[in-house]
């Protein structure tokens, strides 16, 4: 039995060839895969700060209204990395993108970035990066941003919690947020009612 | 020589051309930018090739529909700038004078959006939101939904308002109207497959507050469906008194233990096929050792495989409970309840309906929202 050599290395090479295209193809799919998935995130994800701007400039001052935002994440909402955060003009430390200014910004939270300084440099990171975090500026000198929430420890505990919590930050694991916006002379205040127990 | 088995140039260029057809299909779903189709056209297109696609990769093909914006707007409000301000929005002009002609005009938009909304899902006979998770039962089914469109009333007088809510009802507008132009079924009979034609036992229960349209295969055929339970009862509900309402595309598809057994025997078969003709060497090798491994190891072997196989089963009862929670008696405040066969209703449904715009009507009904704002 005669088996060319020449023959056996093009068959090798045609193997080859043909593995790194489907490699590459497959590579590229992936690729467009994330990045379709992602755009929309960060898509939706502007809508909804854009619908919250509206929603501000649409009252005036001692003046409240309420609506409902969707969480930017299609699946997984329960995890969604989504958060809005505030930063009035008084604020010290807030991104370097808002300046002088106050300014609200909703960004993909990275649990990598956590560990590098802490929660709150984490998200400052996070905001600051116009590929995880869009901003706007407005004129408040506080922005306080206060998440309503239900606490169960275990589904077979009776009782369930309701906690209050003040600070800066609200994330988006809802599939449809409930918000509550008031303005005063000088500040806004942003409540979020959470329906989902955690 | 050619060895028995070996793949031929032609085999091999034939393969190569059929895949890179595959994907510059699927590079045109992704990644076109469909400017020139409606956005209902693109949601539906983008809804079946979700619908074909394996199972295992339906998460990965977006669905590509947004929320439509249906303003009724009479010319004294502020053209629901309080809804959708900044928003694309479809305006609808609602009659000034006669408040009953205006009920009407809100009763025929819910009907058409929600005719729309299920004709753009794929009327209920396509399985959307499945996980590859969810297929292996490492996951259990979840109640996922599409926000078809929102409807908003602008009427600057409160009581004319007031009024003109008082003369609207959706659920005899769908059991009475035609669905489509061409159509010759009720909406009611096309959002139920024509299963139920009479509501007469219904209508004594209706509750005029919210509307709830339930299809599925847990339906109760009420003329010659023995195992239905005599108590069950399909709801109508109407819902066109809100302010802002949504049509909302639900859709819950637990597995069965047979297509889960079935997956898992899939994964196998085509995981061991797959790894023998990429490496038969490494392939054996691995099989061997595996075998080792439970022969020095039983008990924890036992235990590994026990807790997998609990996992399992545990999900996919979970899956059939909580669709069974979803599908028989769907409740949202305000609505009251709807039931159906008990049995039937374990294998889920896909619902359209119209709920008040409210985080907690729609987080009730949807752990995830498909829909882009």
């Amino acid at each position: 039995m005669i088996v060319s050599k020449r023959g056996g290395i093009e068959d090798t090479l045609t193997s080859v060839v043909v593995a790194v295209i489907c490699l590459i193809i497959l590579g590229g799919i992936a690729v467009l895969v994330y990045k379709t998935l992602t755009t929309s995130e960060y898509k939706n994800a502007g809508k909804v700060l854009d619908f919250i701007e509206m929603k501000i400039n649409a009252i005036n001052a001692d003046e409240s209204t309420s609506f409902s935002v969707q969480s930017p994440c299609k699946s997984d909402v329960k995890n969604c990395p989504w958060l809005i955060a505030g930063w009035g003009k008084e604020s010290i430390k807030k991104p370097d993108r808002c300046y002088f200014d106050s300014c609200l910004c909703i960004c993909k939270f990275d649990p990598n970035l956590f560990g590098k300084g802490g929660y709150e440099e984490s998200i400052l990171a996070d905001c600051q990066d116009s590929s995880t975090g869009i901003c706007k500026s407005f004129n408040f000198d506080k922005i306080n941003i206060t998440d309503f929430y239900t606490v169960q420890i275990t589904e077979m505990f009776v009782f369930k919690y309701n906690f209050k919590r003040t600070s800066n930050v609200v994330f988006l694991v809802d599939p449809l947020s409930r918000f509550v916006l008031s303005k005063t002379t000088t500040g806004l205040n942003i409540s979020h009612y959470s329906t989902r127990v955690r | 020589m050619k060895k028995r088995g070996e793949l031929t140039s032609t085999q091999i260029g034939m393969l190569v051309i059929a895949i890179m057809g595959f994907l510059v299909v699927l590079f045109f779903i992704l990644g076109f930018d469909f400017g020139g189709v409606s956005e209902r056209e693109v949601c539906h297109l983008s809804v079946l090739t979700r619908g074909t696609s394996p199972e295992a990769a339906q998460m990965y093909i977006p669905l590509k529909c947004t929320t439509e914006k249906i303003c009724l707007d009479d010319g004294t409000g502020n053209g629901c700038k309080s809804s959708f301000a900044g928003e694309s929005i479809n305006k609808i002009s609602l009659d000034k004078k006669d408040n009953a002609v205006a009920a009407q005009q809100i009763d025929k938009t819910s009907a058409e959006a929600m005719y729309g909304c299920w004709q753009m899902m794929g009327e209920g006979k396509i399985d959307l939101f499945h996980s590859l998770s969810q297929n292996i039962a490492l996951d259990y089914a979840k109640p996922v939904c599409v926000i078809c469109s929102r409807i908003a009333v602008d009427v600057k007088d409160a009581r004319r308002l007031n009024s003109i809510y008082s003369l609207t009802d959706l659920g005899a507008y769908l059991q009475n109207n035609i669905a489509g132009t061409d159509g010759t079924k009720s909406y009611l009979e096309y959002f139920t497959d024509g299963q139920v034609s009479s509501y007469a036992k219904v209508e004594n229960r209706i509750v005029i507050d919210n509307p709830v349209i339930v299809h599925g295969e847990g339906f109760c055929n009420e003329t010659n469906d023995t195992t239905c339970d005599s108590s069950a009862y399909i709801p109508i509900t109407v819902s066109d008194k809100d302010k802002e309402s949504a049509v909302v595309f639900m859709q819950i598809k637990p597995k069965s233990y047979g297509d889960v057994l079935k997956s898992w025997g899939g994964i196998a078969v085509g995981g061991a096929g797959g790894a023998f003709a990429i490496s038969p060497k490494w392939t054996m090798k691995g099989i061997t050792y595996s075998t080792k491994f439970i022969k020095n190891f039983p008990i924890l072997s036992l235990i590994a495989t026990g807790v997998v196989v609990g996992n399992v089963v545990s999900n996919v009862y979970d899956g059939r409970k909580v669709a069974a929670g979803y599908c028989g008696e769907v409740t949202l405040p305000g609505v009251g309840s709807s039931k159906i066969d008990k049995d039937r209703a374990k294998n889920g449904c896909s619902i359209v309906q119209v709920v008040p715009y409210d985080a907690e009507a729609i987080n009730k009904l949807c752990t995830s929202i498909e829909s882009s704002p």
